[in-house]
């Protein structure tokens, strides 16, 4: 059942996200024409000034337009997400999806699959575009291919020095970072979804204010445990600051493992807690 | 005959209002039910409660033996008073959505049943009139082949030609071993069809009994829900 609601959730957020994607990547092929086109002598020798100031006019007019739909496409993307998980189970919604055979923990964890889905997607449509908007194709290509070599050099001379600073194998501390880096989007994506069902508690009628006060209630709290497991962790790890001042790569090592840990217990804390309010509290109007 | 619906000193409370005062209810399979009483008489908390979508503050409720839960959501179709459909999606991704989360629906009948409102299935949902995204909730619904039918104010609201084609609907295509709950306050309407029905008032069940029996003292369940009811 779990695939079969991520199926429907990723073909209701693809309606809208495809043609967002689609036009950001439009905007962008336009704005990198029109900046070709005024780049051109041929143009600028042989049509009245006029219209290349036109061009030039709209050319920056899309380029304005074009960075405020890149910075849309990052926070749209986490609002849509929230908007669609209030939507589906605290509106009228939620008649048909709360009766559906499963269990509440499918469904949320459904919200979140394609919450990471579709923040990569985001990411990649951003990169995409960055691509086409700064042209120069070959340089950006010689300059990729220059920072892995630099990379590549970097991990051959210094690799034994690397591992004896961070104490496991580079490739081992690369896997580290995108799992503490998934943790750390999940833990965020999840405690928005947290504080959507809170906020129905909190307020029935201002929902949206409903869901800051409780987002800004569940950071606070979040804070707090961080505070009392790092509290906990020293204690177990008594010469974490010896560490630290020793080896700044074994620091960030344990730091990194750490903050994952965090991160982890923290999302599962608040899995729970949403999964319990839409079980045991959910009141639809 | 066994029962399908089954309450147990069931209460329900929200802050300080009690909508359900600790009811005993048993409804047997293969039947059709009104669940009758004013608004605000528990109704709709009693339909809630036996879809999953709220919990008992004490006592019990069980569908075919269990606690509502993911088995017998597969049992039961419930049409609920608001529109819960996704009025951005087409009528046959609705269909396909139904048919993936429930075994018992029947795509054949739900597509026949379109047709003979001639309603396209291609439609989006939000080019509906509101009459007619109420009848294709209502054919989502009574297109499964579940084993109780909780259908809360289906003829709320509507003109009285709407009212026939919709208790015609529930009629003609629930399964003979099926019971059907059929929550209103237009007893005239639904006595046609009932076999029992439910009297309710302030969270408590006042009586219980088969149309054949109130029929036997020469009245009608309406007439009688006047003289209960009388204000």
């Amino acid at each position: 059942m779990l695939g079969k609601l991520t199926k429907h959730e990723f073909l209701a957020c693809g309606r809208i996200a495809l043609p967002t994607y689609i036009a950001m990547l439009a905007l962008s092929g336009i704005g990198r024409f029109l900046t070709w086109l005024t780049s051109r002598q041929y143009l600028i020798d042989n049509v009245p000034t006029t219209f290349v100031k036109i061009i030039k006019v709209l050319s920056s007019l899309i380029s304005t337009v074009y960075v405020i739909a890149f910075i849309a496409l990052v926070v749209l993307t986490l609002v849509y997400l929230v908007y669609r998980f209030y939507k589906n189970f605290f509106t009228d919604e939620g008649y048909l999806m709360m009766t559906l055979p499963v269990r509440p923990a499918s469904l949320i964890f459904s919200k979140l699959f394609n919450g990471w889905i579709f923040i990569f997607f985001s990411a990649i449509v951003a990169l995409g575009s960055l691509y086409i908007t700064l042209g120069h194709y070959d340089q950006l290509v010689d300059l990729v291919e220059r920072i892995f070599d630099a990379v590549k050099d970097v991990v051959d001379r210094e690799g034994d020095f690397l591992r004896d600073e961070l104490g496991v194998p580079l490739w081992v501390f690369v896997v580290e970072v995108v799992i503490f880096f998934f943790l750390l989007i999940s833990r965020y994506i999840i405690s928005w979804y947290t504080s959507v069902g809170f906020g129905m508690l909190l307020s029935k009628k201002h929902k949206v204010l409903g869901t800051i006060i409780a987002y800004i209630i569940l950071d606070i709290a979040s804070y707090i445990l961080m505070g009392i497991f790092l509290a906990v962790a020293t204690s177990i790890l008594p010469n974490y600051y010896e560490v630290l001042a020793e080896s700044g790569g074994k620091a960030l090592q344990i730091t990194v493992i750490g903050n994952s840990i965090i991160n982890l217990i923290l999302g599962a804390l608040l899995f729970w807690f949403t999964s319990y309010i839409m079980k045991h509290k959910l009141n639809l109007d | 005959m066994a029962d399908i619906l089954k309450c147990n000193h069931l209460k329900k409370q929200y802050g300080g209002f009690t909508a359900l005062r600790g009811i005993n209810l048993e409804l047997p399979e293969g039947k059709v039910v009104g669940l009758l009483g004013p608004n605000g008489s528990g109704k709709t908390t009693l339909i809630k409660l036996a879809s999953g979508i709220l919990l008992p503050t004490a006592g019990e409720i069980t569908i075919n033996g269990m606690k509502p839960g993911v088995e017998t959501k597969k049992l039961v179709a419930y049409l609920p008073e608001r529109n819960y459909l996704d009025l951005s999606k087409k009528i046959n991704k609705q269909i396909d959505f139904m048919a993936d989360f429930y075994k018992d629906f029947n795509r054949d009948r739900a597509y026949e049943m379109l047709d003979r409102l001639s309603i396209d299935p291609k439609r989006p949902l939000k080019d509906l009139s509101k009459g007619n995204r109420e009848k294709v909730q209502l054919i989502l619904v009574m297109s499964r082949d579940a084993k109780l039918y909780l259908l809360d104010e289906p003829i709320g609201g509507v003109d009285p030609a709407a009212r026939d084609y919709i208790l015609d609907t529930i009629i003609d295509n629930h399964p003979a071993d099926s019971t059907v709950l059929i929550s209103t306050h237009l007893i005239a309407d639904v006595e046609p069809v009932l076999d029992e029905f439910v009297f309710i008032r302030e969270g408590e069940i006042l009586q219980h009994s088969t149309v054949d029996e109130v029929k036997a003292e020469g009245k009608t369940v309406d007439g009688l829900f006047r003289e209960v009811f009388r204000c």
